[in-house]
């Protein structure tokens, strides 16, 4: 219970009445005084009445819409409150939200029970920033009473919601090829023929055609019929990751981006590289050029630390470098013989100008060559030796300079995987409208496709799986064409 | 200070029992104190009123001599200071709660003045008695509020 500055007031007045009593030696201050001190002490004892009945009379129910957020997600909260009977005095109960947790102001998620009220509830939406599991606390209740001597706060019984906020990351990773999944692309490429070499395979009958030096003298002798040994052919394939992790990588919601989705892929490829003991080197690629550099090799502590540099990268800051916006403008060389080609029968002024402009690719060769992804290829693919499986990670931003680097890519390397982020599945409100969307999909699907069409190429989309699904399910004929953002 | 619960209609009636006790007590200077305690009654605070009219009473009327008037004003006080109380809890055994209490206390220190025969002891009787008392409801409510626990502090060595 705490008293108020009225309360002091009144008992000033009663001291002030007492001494001038003493001092004065008048008998009816003191009378005087002791009506105060009287008047003090039934209200006390009335509203510690009060309080009492509050207490044993009150419930309190609090009830959240969802127990599972993903952070930054909010939750409605109910607030309800009951008296069994009414009380004389002003009764304020407040919700007490965890740690963490954010809601607007404090008036925003109390309830006030005039007197004579019995009842009263409200909503409020409370925000989860950060990850973790939350309990509510005790509401706490404050009672005031009618002439605002006292006060008195204590907490009330009430169920205490349990809320477990997840954090934002990739879920339901979709590689695969124009929606359809597939599970090749965690870096399974052809291994275990038979061949030339020094670790023995199996055994098997002899076909005409084998050579004499195959045969097994030891088991043709035990099953009196040739047989002949086959031995593992030796590879010395290596695997080179080339992680995108430029700025277009940022898109997306905080946790779920591009380069999110992109980092679980290529953390599976390391796995993938770890249980085969095959030799694994990193690149990434920044705004200017390659930021982390692990070349190909099979020791143990190499796989962590590749490992350790995907966890540790982040999207560079948007500023972009002159030669990027460059890239960006830069037409690709079909679009660019696909307009020559038209301006070719256009006589008039304004085509014969324009066909100048069309003439050479050397602007075109200029702003693929200062690109870093391709770079990278150029320098550092062709230093790795054997055969070499080049994964490059990326999105869609850029395709010319896509395109070419997994050209080059190709012709250094035996094998090229490339796995590509289409921006329209992580672009926030990029599913708005579905059509649209659907439009930008198709575009890259067909990008993808030409790139998968290269020799030794393969080429899978990353996305977010539920988005896709959303994405082909809305433009499935019979089906709605234009749905909310997922 | 308590600015809401002055003007109310006991108090009304309270002021006119005071103004009027003043008055037929103490002349020209009790009418004047019956002026100045009906316009305390109008601006100022129910608790205020009452320890200006204590002050006036103590002034103007002699116990001895006029206790029929002592009784209406004192009345009349009383009646200003459990005026708020009667409208704010609306329930008329709380009134009647308030107003017998205070009464008892007036009372009862009017007796222990006389059994006493002093007033610094009255005065401190009365002090002790409404810190003991006010001490004891502070304590009843904790309890009752679950708020006190037999748990012994930690020893600090």
């Amino acid at each position: 219970m705490h008293v108020t500055r009225r309360y002091w007031t009144a008992l000033t007045l009663a001291t002030l009445l007492a001494v001038a009593a003493v001092l004065l030696v008048q008998p009816l201050l003191v009378v005087g005084a002791a009506g105060i001190g009287a008047w003090l002490l039934v209200h006390q004892a009335l509203f510690v009445r009060t309080v009492t009945r509050t207490n044993n009379g009150l419930s309190v129910t609090q009830s959240v819409t969802r127990e599972q957020v993903i952070v930054d997600d909010e939750v409605t909260v109910t607030f309800d409150t009951e008296l069994s009977r009414a009380v004389a005095g002003r009764v304020e109960v407040a919700a007490t939200l965890p740690l963490g947790a954010e809601s607007p102001s404090e008036s925003g998620r109390q309830v006030d029970i005039e007197a004579d009220g019995k009842d009263g509830g409200t909503t409020f939406t409370v925000g989860w920033p950060m990850a973790g599991r939350f309990e509510f606390g005790q509401p706490t209740v404050t009672v005031t009473d009618e002439l605002g001597l006292f006060e008195s706060t204590f907490p009330a019984e009430a169920s205490k919601p349990l809320v477990t906020v997840i954090p934002r990351r990739p879920r339901d990773v979709h590689v695969g090829e124009g929606g359809e999944k597939v599970a090749t692309a965690f870096g399974d490429h052809k291994t275990g023929d038979f061949g030339l070499g020094l670790d023995p395979g199996e055994i098997r009958e002899y076909v005409p055609g084998d050579t004499l030096r195959q045969i097994d003298w030891k088991a043709t002798a035990r099953s009196t019929v040739p047989h002949v040994r086959e031995f593992e052919e030796e590879t010395d394939r290596r695997m080179a990751v080339l992680f995108d992790h430029r700025a277009s990588m940022a898109t997306g919601v905080t946790g779920e981006t591009e380069l999110e989705y992109a980092r679980q892929v290529a953390l599976a490829f390391v796995e993938y590289a770890r249980s085969e003991r095959e030799p694994l080197g990193l690149y990434t690629i920044g705004n200017e050029g390659i930021t982390v550099r692990y070349r190909p090799t099979a020791e143990a502590e190499s796989y962590s630390k590749i490992q350790t540099a995907l966890y540790d990268l982040t999207p560079m800051d948007s500023s972009r470098s002159s030669s990027e916006q460059r890239r960006e403008e830069a037409a690709e060389p079909r679009d660019i013989r696909r307009n020559a080609d038209r301006l070719q029968d256009d006589d008039s002024p304004f085509g014969t100008n324009l066909r100048t402009f069309f003439a050479t690719a050397e602007t075109y060769v200029q702003h693929i060559a200062d690109d870093p992804l391709y770079n990278t290829v150029r320098t550092q693919l062709a230093e790795i030796e054997g055969t070499v499986t080049a994964v490059v990670v990326t999105d869609d931003r850029n395709r010319a300079e896509v395109r070419e680097a997994v050209t080059l890519a190709s012709q250094h390397c035996g094998e090229v995987v490339v796995l590509l982020a289409p921006r329209v599945l992580f672009e926030q409100g990029g599913l708005t409208d579905m059509e649209a969307a659907y439009d930008q999909y198709t575009d890259f699907e067909e990008f993808r496709r030409d790139l998968a069409q290269m020799d030794g190429v393969a080429a899978f989309e990353i996305a977010p799986g539920d988005r896709l699904d959303a994405l082909l399910t809305a433009n499935t004929p019979g089906r709605a064409t234009t749905t909310g953002d997922k | 200070m308590n600015g809401n619960t002055t003007r109310t209609r006991i108090g009304a009636f309270g002021t006119i029992f005071v103004a009027s006790a003043f008055a037929i007590a103490g002349g020209l200077p009790g009418l004047l104190a019956a002026v100045v305690v009906g316009v305390s009654w109008y601006a100022l605070p129910s608790i205020v009123v009452f320890t200006i009219g204590q002050f006036a009473l103590g002034a103007l009327v002699s116990p001895e001599q006029t206790p029929l008037l002592l009784v209406i004003a004192e009345g009349g006080l009383l009646g200003i200071l459990s005026g708020a109380t009667a409208e704010t809890n609306r329930s008329a055994q709380s009134t009647a709660f308030v107003v017998g209490c205070i009464a008892l206390f007036a009372v009862g220190s009017w007796a222990s003045y006389h059994w006493l025969d002093s007033i610094w002891r009255t005065t401190a009787v009365l002090a002790v008695a409404v810190t003991v008392g006010a001490y004891g409801l502070h304590r009843y409510e904790r309890i009752a509020l679950g708020l006190v626990t037999d748990t012994p502090p930690p020893d600090h060595e």
